[in-house]
C-alpha cells in the first residue's frame, strides 16, 4: 500500500476549547489509484489533507496509530527530513491557485527553484524540466509563460502551473485539496482531465478532496465520505455513489440536483435537516446521530460497528444489514 | 471513552444556534485586559473623588513645610507623605488632583479627534472618486506636519489654558481616525450588506450610522487607545515647555517642569509624577493591546 | 397580450478600466445588447461563467448601476420614472455570500423588518408581526430572531436574507448564485424554499448560477450568457434537451451529476478564456467553440429565432 493512514486524530485551538476535527479515520491508498474524500464543509476533509502532508496550522495536534508512505513513517520524520520529502515524494495542490503561487516570483523561478531543490539539478535543466512539465500540462508557449507572473494568468492557467510545480520531482503521491472549486465549470473539466491523465501516465497515487459528487463520479476509484471527523462510509466508487447504505451518503446524494427532464420547479429535492455539529470533546457515538432520520435508541448508547455490506464499502452505522442494503436508484 | 448516554441528543429538527460567546465572557479571562483595565478603573476613580482623597488642599502653600521628602526619607514629615514641593504644597494631593487634568485632556482631545476623524474617514471611504482625493490629501498633509511644534506655535499665540490645550490636541490628533476609518469604510462598503440597504432605499445616515459604523468599532476603540496616551503625553511635553496647563494647576507634566530646578537635591519630585505619567500611558497602551486582541477574529 | 412584469431592452454597459496611472483608461464592454422580459411569478435563469456579464446584468436590474444604453421597463414603465422608494419595493436581492449580506451588528429581527423600517411600513406592532411570519415561513427557529447572523450557519442565514428580500411583498426577487456558497445538502433546503414561496407568493425570480442542473431545476426558462451577450434562450426543458449553440452544448456536458460514469469527458473546448478587454472577432466563441467554421471568425451572429418562437440563438450554424 503507498499511503496507509490508520487512527488519525487532529484536533485544534478553537476559542479557548479544542476542535475534534478528525477523529480518528482510516485510508489507503494504492499506486495509481484516486481515493476521492468526500463531505461538507467542516467535515475535516481539509484537515485530513493537511495532516497527511504533515502541513498543519499552529496549535493544532495530531495523533495517529500509523501514517506511512510507502516505508517511510511519516510521523516519525524530523521537520528537515519532512520539508525534503515534501514536493519530492508527495506534493499538494491547494484549492485557491492564486494565493499558492509567490505573486512577486515569475512562474519559471518558482518552476525552477523547486526542482532545482529536490535535485541538484543545474539552472539548464531545471529549465528544461519546467517547459516539458508546463507543456504536460496544455499550456501553450510554455517558455514564454515562465517569464510570466502569476497575476498575468487565469484562474485556469494559475492551477496548470501549480499542477506542473507539483509534479515537477514526480512525486509517488499527490494530494489534491478542491483544485476545482475556485475555477468555472469548463475549467474544471479541463483541469480534471489534466490531473488524471498525469496520473495514469505516472502511477500516481492521489487523495482527491471534494465537496462535488459529480466530480466524484467523474474522478474516483474509491471513496470516503466523511462527515463531523470521521469516515462513515468507504468503498469502490460504484459501490458508494450507486449503492449508498449509510443514511448520511443517501442523504448527500439525493440532494444533489440532476438533470432529470421533468418541468422545472415541480420537483422537491430531498434534503437532511439541520447543520453540521462541531465536536469540542470526545464523543465515540455515531457523528450524524443529530439529523439522521433513521435513528434508534441505540445510535445515542454505544458507538456504531464498522461493517461490511454485501455491495462491498464498509459502513459505521447501527442499522441492520437488511435495512443498510440500498435500494437502487 | 466517555460515558455517551449522559450527553443529550439534539434532535435534528430543533435547527442548533451556533453559542454567543460574549465579549465580556472572553474579556473576563483576558489577562492584559484585567490588569489594564484595573490600573485605568484605578486611576479613574481617584480623578473623579480626588477631592474626597486628596489629604491636603493642594494649591495651599505653606513655606514653612518647603520640599520635605516623602516617606521613606529620614527627614519626612507624617502628614505629608510624598512630601511637599518648593511653596510647601502636599505632593500627594497635587498628584490626585493631576490625574484630573490628565483624564480630562485624554477624553477631551480624543473626543475632539475622533468626532473629526471618524467624519472624514467616513465621508472619504464612503463617497471615493474626488471627494476621497481630497480628504486624502487634508489627512496626508495633516500627516507631513511636526504635532509638537505646531502645538507649540498654536499655544505660544493664544496663551496656554486647560481648554486651549485640548482643543489644540483634538485638532491634531484626529489622523490617525481618519486613516483607519477611511480604510474599514472601503472595506465594509465592499460587503453585500451595504449594497443590501442601498437596494433596499436606504437613507445616507441608515448607511452610515447603522450599516457601516458599528461595523468598524473594533478598529476606532483602538485608534482611541492610542490616542489618548498620545494626549496625555503630549500635554505632559506641553506644560513642561511650559505653553501646556499653567500653574497653579496641578498637572502631571508642570511638576515635572516644576522639579526640574531642584532635581539633583529631591530626585523623587521627578520621579513621582513621571511614574504616575508611565502607569497611566502604560494602562491605556495596554488595554489598547488587550482591545484589539478580543475583537479580533469572529467574521464579519 | 400581457405586459410583462420585467422587460429590458438592449441593454448594454460599458466600463471603464485604467492601467496604470496615465494610461487611457480601456473600455471593457460587460453587456452587449441583452434584452430580457419576466413574466408574473415565473423564474428567469441566468447561467454563464465568470465574466459573462451576469452580475452587471443584476446591478443594473437592481438599480445600482445605470446601464450606458438600453431601457428596463418595469411593469409598462420605465424604471427612471419610478420614485426610489416604489422601485425598492418591487425588485429585491438574495446575494451569494451570506456571510457578507448581513450585517452582523443587527439582530435577525431587525434585519428582516429593514425594507419595512425603511419605508416606515405598518406600526412597530404590525412590522413585528410580518417578521415573525415570515421568519417561519422561511423555516427560521423562533430563536433565532433574536440572535445575530453570528450565530446562524451559512443556510440559516440565507434564509434571513430571503426573509428579508420578501417581507416587503416585492414583485421580483434577483437570487444572484443564492446557493454557490453551501453546502449541497443545505443547498437543497434552500432551493426547495425558494419553490415554496414563490408558489405562495407568487412572486416572479431571476435566478443567476454558473451551475446548468441548479438552473435546469429552477428556471421556466433560461439565457445562456457568453462575454456579456445572450447566445441563447428560451424555455429550460427545451434548450436542455437540445441545445441549439455550441457553448450551451459545452455547459450541458461540462455538469457533473452523481449518476455518471469515471472519466472526465473532453469538451473540446480550444484554447482559453479570452479576454474581455480584446474581444474576438465575429462570433464571440468562435476561438474556443469545437465545432467553429472559417466564417465564424468573420460574421457575427446575432440573436435570432429558431424553432419556434419562445426560442433564439445566436449561432451561424446551430446545432440540433
Amino acid at each position: 500500500m503507498l499511503l496507509q493512514v490508520r487512527g488519525l486524530h487532529v484536533n485544534l485551538p478553537d476559542q479557548g476549547e479544542r476542535l475534534h476535527a478528525v477523529r480518528g479515520i482510516d485510508l489507503d491508498v494504492a499506486e495509481g489509484e484516486t481515493l476521492c474524500l468526500v463531505g461538507e464543509s467542516g467535515c475535516g476533509k481539509s484537515m485530513t489533507a493537511l495532516a497527511l502532508m504533515q502541513l498543519l496550522p499552529r496549535g493544532a495536534q495530531l495523533r495517529s496509530d500509523r501514517l506511512h508512505l510507502g516505508e517511510t513513517d511519516l510521523s516519525a520524520l524530523p521537520e528537515r527530513k519532512l520539508s525534503q520529502l515534501r514536493g519530492r515524494r508527495m506534493s499538494m495542490i491547494f484549492q485557491e491557485p492564486m494565493t499558492a503561487l509567490n505573486p512577486v516570483f515569475t512562474i519559471g523561478d518558482q518552476l525552477r527553484t523547486v526542482y532545482r531543490r529536490h535535485t541538484g539539478a543545474s539552472a539548464r535543466e531545471a529549465q528544461a524540466r519546467a517547459i516539458e512539465m508546463l507543456e504536460s500540462v496544455g499550456l501553450t508557449n510554455a517558455s514564454l509563460r515562465l517569464g510570466q507572473y502569476p497575476h498575468q494568468l487565469s484562474g485556469g492557467l494559475r492551477q496548470r502551473v501549480l499542477i506542473a510545480m507539483a509534479l515537477m520531482c514526480e512525486p509517488e503521491m499527490l494530494i489534491c485539496d478542491e483544485p476545482t472549486t475556485a475555477l468555472d465549470v469548463t475549467t474544471q473539466a479541463q483541469i480534471l482531465r489534466i490531473l488524471k491523465d498525469a496520473q495514469t501516465a505516472r502511477k500516481m497515487g492521489m487523495v482527491f478532496i471534494t465537496h462535488d459528487l459529480g466530480v466524484v463520479a467523474r474522478v474516483a476509484d474509491r471513496v470516503a465520505v466523511m462527515y463531523a471527523g470521521r469516515i462513515v462510509e468507504q468503498g469502490d466508487r460504484a459501490s458508494v455513489l450507486r449503492t449508498p447504505a449509510h443514511p448520511y451518503t443517501k442523504g448527500l446524494i439525493a440532494s444533489v440536483p440532476r438533470p432529470e427532464g421533468a418541468q422545472p420547479g415541480t420537483r422537491r429535492l430531498a434534503s437532511i435537516p439541520g447543520n453540521v455539529p462541531a465536536f469540542h470533546r470526545e464523543d465515540a457515538r455515531c457523528p450524524f446521530l443529530s439529523r439522521c432520520p433513521a435513528r434508534m435508541d441505540v445510535c445515542g448508547a454505544v458507538p456504531p460497528p464498522l461493517r461490511q455490506v454485501p455491495t462491498g464499502q464498509v459502513v459505521s452505522c447501527h442499522l441492520s444489514l437488511d435495512l443498510l442494503e440500498p435500494v437502487p436508484a | 471513552m466517555t460515558t455517551a448516554a449522559t450527553i443529550p441528543v439534539p434532535l435534528p429538527d430543533e435547527e442548533q444556534l451556533i453559542p454567543r460567546r460574549g465579549f465580556w465572557r472572553r474579556a473576563l479571562s483576558h489577562r492584559t485586559f484585567l490588569f489594564s483595565a484595573a490600573i485605568l478603573l484605578i486611576i479613574t476613580l481617584i480623578a473623579i473623588f480626588a477631592p474626597m482623597l486628596a489629604p491636603h488642599d493642594p494649591y495651599l502653600q505653606n513655606i514653612a513645610m518647603r520640599l520635605k521628602p516623602p516617606f521613606w526619607h529620614d527627614k519626612t514629615v507624617a502628614e505629608h507623605m510624598l512630601g511637599t514641593d518648593q511653596l510647601g504644597r502636599d505632593y500627594l494631593s497635587r498628584l490626585i488632583y493631576g490625574a484630573r487634568i490628565s483624564m480630562t485632556i485624554a477624553i477631551g482631545a480624543t473626543l475632539m479627534s475622533a468626532l473629526i476623524g471618524i467624519t472624514l474617514g467616513l465621508i472619504a471611504g464612503y463617497y471615493g472618486g474626488w471627494i476621497d482625493t481630497a480628504i486624502s490629501t487634508v489627512i496626508t498633509t495633516r500627516l507631513s506636519m511636526p504635532i509638537i511644534l505646531i502645538a507649540l506655535a498654536v499655544v505660544a499665540l493664544i496663551g496656554p489654558s486647560l481648554t486651549v490645550v485640548i482643543v489644540v490636541l483634538g485638532l491634531l490628533l484626529w489622523d490617525q481616525f481618519a486613516v483607519v476609518t477611511r480604510v474599514a469604510t472601503q472595506q465594509v462598503c465592499a460587503r453585500d450588506y451595504v449594497t443590501a440597504a442601498r437596494v433596499i432605499g436606504s437613507s445616507l445616515p441608515h448607511i452610515l450610522f447603522r450599516e457601516i459604523l458599528p461595523n468598524i468599532r473594533a478598529p476606532l476603540i483602538v485608534v482611541a487607545t492610542v490616542e489618548m496616551a498620545q494626549a496625555v503625553l503630549l500635554e505632559a511635553a506641553l506644560s513642561f515647555l511650559g505653553l501646556g496647563v499653567q500653574a497653579p494647576l496641578p498637572s502631571w507634566g508642570l511638576m515635572l517642569s516644576e522639579a526640574k530646578t531642584s532635581m539633583f537635591f529631591s530626585p523623587w519630585m521627578i520621579v513621582l509624577p513621571g511614574s504616575c505619567l508611565f502607569i497611566l500611558a502604560l494602562g491605556i497602551n495596554l488595554i489598547g493591546d488587550a482591545l484589539r486582541d478580543l475583537t479580533a477574529g469572529g467574521r464579519g | 397580450m400581457t405586459t410583462p412584469l420585467l422587460e429590458a431592452r438592449d441593454l448594454n454597459h460599458v466600463y471603464f478600466l485604467r492601467h496604470g496611472f496615465l494610461k487611457q483608461p480601456a473600455p471593457l464592454r460587460a453587456l452587449n445588447g441583452v434584452s430580457l422580459t419576466i413574466n408574473e411569478g415565473e423564474i428567469l435563469g441566468i447561467v454563464g461563467e465568470s465574466g459573462c456579464g451576469k452580475s452587471t446584468l443584476a446591478r443594473i436590474l437592481l438599480g445600482l448601476e445605470t446601464p450606458t444604453s438600453g431601457d428596463v421597463i418595469l411593469e409598462g414603465r420605465p424604471v427612471s420614472s419610478y420614485p426610489q422608494r416604489e422601485r425598492a419595493l418591487a425588485v429585491q436581492p438574495v446575494f451569494q455570500d451570506p456571510y457578507g449580506s448581513l450585517n452582523p451588528s443587527m439582530s435577525v429581527e431587525d434585519l428582516i423588518a429593514l425594507p419595512l423600517h425603511v419605508h416606515k411600513i405598518g406600526s412597530r406592532q404590525e412590522r413585528q408581526q410580518k417578521v415573525a411570519r415570515m421568519a417561519e415561513q422561511v423555516g427560521l427557529p423562533r430563536r433565532a430572531l433574536s440572535a445575530s447572523p453570528n450565530q446562524l450557519s451559512g443556510g440559516q442565514r440565507q434564509r434571513v436574507a430571503i426573509a428579508r428580500a420578501l417581507v416587503s411583498g416585492p414583485r421580483l426577487v434577483i437570487c444572484d448564485e443564492p446557493t454557490s456558497a453551501l453546502d449541497v445538502s443545505v443547498q437543497a433546503q434552500i432551493l426547495n424554499l425558494l419553490l415554496d414561496l414563490r408558489a405562495e407568493h407568487r412572486v416572479a425570480m431571476l435566478f443567476i448560477s454558473h451551475n446548468l442542473s441548479v438552473i435546469e431545476h429552477m428556471a421556466d426558462r433560461m439565457m445562456v450568457m457568453y462575454l456579456g451577450r445572450v447566445v441563447e434562450a428560451g424555455s429550460t426543458q427545451q434548450i436542455f434537451a437540445a441545445p441549439a449553440h455550441p457553448y450551451t452544448a459545452v455547459l450541458r456536458d461540462s455538469v457533473f451529476s452523481p449518476d455518471d460514469d469515471g472519466g472526465v469527458p473532453d469538451l473540446g473546448l480550444r484554447g482559453n478564456f479570452p479576454n474581455a478587454m480584446n474581444m474576438p472577432s465575429g462570433c464571440v466563441f468562435h476561438p474556443r467553440c469545437p465545432v467553429a467554421r472559417p466564417e465564424c471568425a468573420t460574421t457575427e451572429p446575432f440573436l435570432t429565432q429558431a424553432h419556434d418562437a419562445s426560442r433564439q440563438n445566436a449561432c451561424l450554424f446551430p446545432l440540433n
